[in-house]
């Protein structure tokens, strides 16, 4: 069930996943009776749409690409922060160009917001025509459009409806029934009128046609931002700096909603653990043995949303789970050497992954440590985690923390919190409050 | 075919080694390399060889710095009569030659000296492999009792985990075996075998015992001592092992096993204290720096604050290994540059 929940948040982000079959049959359906309305839209959006690469000279092939579009005539252009994150975090010597038509002209980066998945870039040329960002969203139903260079292939537009926002903590992201494909993103979500609503951002892996935008206000936000006297583009230096700032605001958050949750309990077989808030999706399984030697409750929990920070690096996200396991047949020492089992394979994995990822460019090598623990209720704990940080973000962890409880005769509790993007003091106020959260549920005790 | 029986009194050892020799020529010396090797100052690096000249045989002096004597005589070379004694340096040698096909069990009573001392070896031998085997069943009866009711095949699992470990101590001692032959040109197949089941105890101890004593006595004072019992004592009895392999018919086995385990103890005690490992930030237990590291010393129960002074470690070390990163990528930098 894991697994799938993984497979559910993995997103087709730019060139990672392709959907090919649903691109042709929606590029065919667009010149039917009902498209007329398609047609104007194309129209009228088309010469402010771009294509947006990364690649180490203006005529070099390009490492990856994805959509802009023009939003002032001064030079400024919205794309996604994935678009040009091998740009940010790989440090090749990467360029970004603006492609309009056989033409490249370079793009600095100006702005970003990375929870939202946005960057404003600056490219020196005027636009004889950008895109209006709509003063409202609209109704549920409405129709919208996505605009966008699919699989380097031409601009196309695929048309769906709109569905609302979806708000999970800090995170938020316009849910739409339209089919969008890997190089789309960074292009408009527009409205009838043709104004932007939303930034198109990815589909949900494994769906039929669930795709998300970045709601325009954020758009709206990053212009805002952006003072236009300060033409200079960002140095990577502050760009880093800024990431972390944003990364540091929306786990302050997290942390927050986080400890309200904690205020609730929930039982999980006999014991009593702390519940997550209402915006984690939680998953509840009984895990019992095929031939009945022991039983097991389990549940997890996650939050659907995170920040993408490079390719196959997300952040500022959480995720928990609880298992208990019974037995009236096993001994309370073979039932531990089961729960041991799930203890031991994970964490052994984490650090061997660690040790020979290419990735250890970005994060650190995983620091971890045990020990045997009893909370103020008298439970005691063995204890594992894991720590590692971001190269470049010294202020943020990654955490990973795995308990066992070590009562004898009583049902064994096993549980496990993963953090990441999170700054030392948060860590820290929720392993406190996750370890004094868990107790045996005892009728009779408060 | 002849076969000549060696009685070798050495001055370290009491009772008389006795060597058979069927192969010739055969050399006697101080090095290695010899087919007979004597553990004594006076005794060259090449010291003599035994040959054979058609139905005789012949010792001879190989130039070596003490010579060959016989009566009180130096002598280049001596033709092998039946209770000839030779003296090499402090070494006596007496000679027994027998024809291969006669019954040995009717003869005079050095044969009765040879089973006597291969009953005593093979008794040895018997008990070191039964304790062997105990151990070995006792390491699998625990892992099968953990494992117990989860295994569809109960008495397979147990044989599995058995066999298996046999085994490997059998693959890898014939491939230690081999390299002893070329280097001492003899297998000590037993021996190594010894040694590598040992190895694998210890291993395997570690891994099955260490885990389940760490989770079983974790909160107290006998987990800590039942550790260091189990490790100690096959601790020592692989340095035993070793010891005979390395002097197989000397006392120096003993003496080699102390000075070894002590030297072991320290190295381990001291790496122990300091061992930590940088990969997963885990400082293990001496008893753990040997084999597969499963027992953390650090294991006593308390306020969950612990961990979060653990957590300013883990940061220490976070900073330490980003560093090196950043400091590579400078390298990097300046190497494209």
């Amino acid at each position: 069930m894991k697994i799938l929940g993984y497979l559910l948040i993995c997103l087709g982000l730019l060139n990672l996943t392709v959907d090919q079959p649903t691109s042709h049959a929606q590029e065919e359906e667009i010149p039917s009776i009902k498209s007329s309305l398609a047609q104007k839209v194309f129209e009228q959006v088309q010469r402010s749409v771009f294509q947006i690469k990364t690649s180490f000279g203006p005529n070099t092939p390009k490492a990856s690409y994805g959509t802009g579009f023009a939003i002032a005539s001064s030079g400024l252009v919205i794309t996604n922060y994935h678009v040009v994150a091998s740009a940010i975090q790989e440090e090749k010597g990467y360029h970004l160009y603006l492609m309009d038509g056989e033409q490249s002209h370079e793009a600095h980066i100006v702005s970003i917001d990375l929870i939202h998945d946005l960057a404003l870039l600056r490219v020196d040329r005027e636009f004889s025509d950008h895109l209006k960002l709509a003063p409202s969203m609209p109704a549920q139903g409405a129709k919208i459009f996505s605009i966008g260079m699919p699989l380097d292939l031409n601009m196309s537009i695929t048309e769906g409806n709109y569905n609302g926002i979806l708000k999970e903590g800090p995170y938020s992201q316009v849910h739409m029934a339209s089919p969008l494909n890997s190089g789309m993103s960074g292009g408009p979500t527009v409205n009838e009128k043709g104004e932007v609503v939303g930034v198109n951002v990815s589909v949900l892996f494994l769906s039929q046609s669930v795709s998300f935008s970045v709601p325009v206000d954020h758009v709206k936000r990053l212009k805002e931002s952006y003072n236009p006297s300060d033409s200079v583009a960002m140095s990577n230096d502050s760009i880093h700096l800024k990431i972390q700032e944003q990364i540091e605001l929306i786990q302050n958050e997290l942390v927050m909603e986080l400890s309200k949750g904690f205020q609730d309990r929930q039982t999980i077989g006999d014991w009593i653990v702390p519940k997550p808030h209402q915006f984690a999706k939680c998953w509840g399984n009984n895990d019992d043995d095929d031939d009945g030697f022991y039983q097991s409750l389990s549940e997890q929990c996650y939050l659907n949303s995170s920040a993408f920070l490079n390719h196959g690096i997300s952040t500022g996200t959480f995720e928990f789970s609880y298992q208990t396991f019974s037995s009236s047949r096993l001994t309370y020492w073979q039932l531990l050497n089961v729960a041991k089992q799930g203890l031991n394979s994970n964490y052994s994995s984490n650090i061997l992954f660690s040790t020979f990822s290419h990735k250890n460019e970005i994060l650190t090598k995983f620091d971890c440590n045990e020990g045997k623990i009893m909370n103020r209720s008298n439970t005691p704990f063995f204890v594992r985690y894991c720590l590692r940080g971001y190269v470049k973000y010294p202020k943020l962890y990654n955490f990973e923390i795995r308990l066992l409880s070590l009562n004898t005769e009583r049902p064994i509790l096993s549980a496990s919190a993963t953090l990441t993007g999170f700054t030392l003091e948060n860590i820290t106020n929720f392993f406190s409050q996750f370890i004094e959260g868990i107790r045996l549920n005892e009728p009779g005790r408060p | 075919m002849s076969l000549v029986v060696l009685k070798i009194y050495t001055p370290q050892s009491k009772s008389p080694q006795i060597v058979k020799i069927r192969d010739f020529p055969c050399s006697i010396g101080r090095a290695i390399k010899n087919d007979i090797i004597l553990h004594d100052d006076a005794i060259s690096g090449h010291h003599a060889i035994i040959e054979r000249e058609g139905n005789r045989f012949i010792i001879r002096d190989q130039d070596s710095r003490n010579g060959l004597f016989m009566g009180g005589l130096k002598r280049n070379h001596i033709v092998l009569e039946n209770n000839l004694e030779v003296l090499l340096g402090h070494c006596r040698i007496q000679f027994f030659l027998e024809e291969w096909d006669s019954d040995l069990t009717q003869e005079i009573d050095y044969s009765k000296l040879i089973q006597e001392y291969q009953r005593h070896d093979r008794w040895r031998a018997i008990l070191n492999y039964l304790l062997q085997v105990l151990a070995l069943t006792s390491l699998a009866g625990l892992n099968f009792y953990l494992n117990y009711g989860l295994q569809h095949q109960i008495i397979t699992h147990f044989a599995g985990a058995l066999v298996s470990s046999i085994l490997l101590g059998l693959l890898v001692s014939s491939v230690l075996s081999g390299f002893s032959k070329l280097q001492n040109r003899k297998y000590f197949f037993g021996n190594i075998v010894v040694v590598v089941n040992s190895a694998i105890i210890i291993l395997y101890t570690l891994q099955v015992f260490g885990e389940t004593i760490d989770f079983m006595f974790g909160d107290s004072w006998f987990r800590e001592v039942l550790s260091w019992v189990v490790f100690f004592s096959l601790f020592f009895w692989f340095l035993f092992s070793i010891g005979k392999i390395l002097f197989p018919h000397s006392k120096r086995s003993i003496i080699s096993m102390w000075v070894g385990g002590f030297l072991g103890i320290c190295t381990f005690g001291l790496l122990g204290l300091q061992y930590f490992d940088e990969e997963t930030g885990i400082r293990y237990a001496p008893q753990a720096a040997v084999g597969y590291p499963l027992i953390p010393v650090w294991s006593e129960p308390g306020d969950y604050k612990e961990i979060l002074t653990k957590i300013e470690g883990s940061v220490r070390n976070i900073e330490k290994n980003r560093g090196k990163i950043l400091q590579r990528k400078l390298q990097i930098k300046d190497e494209k540059q």
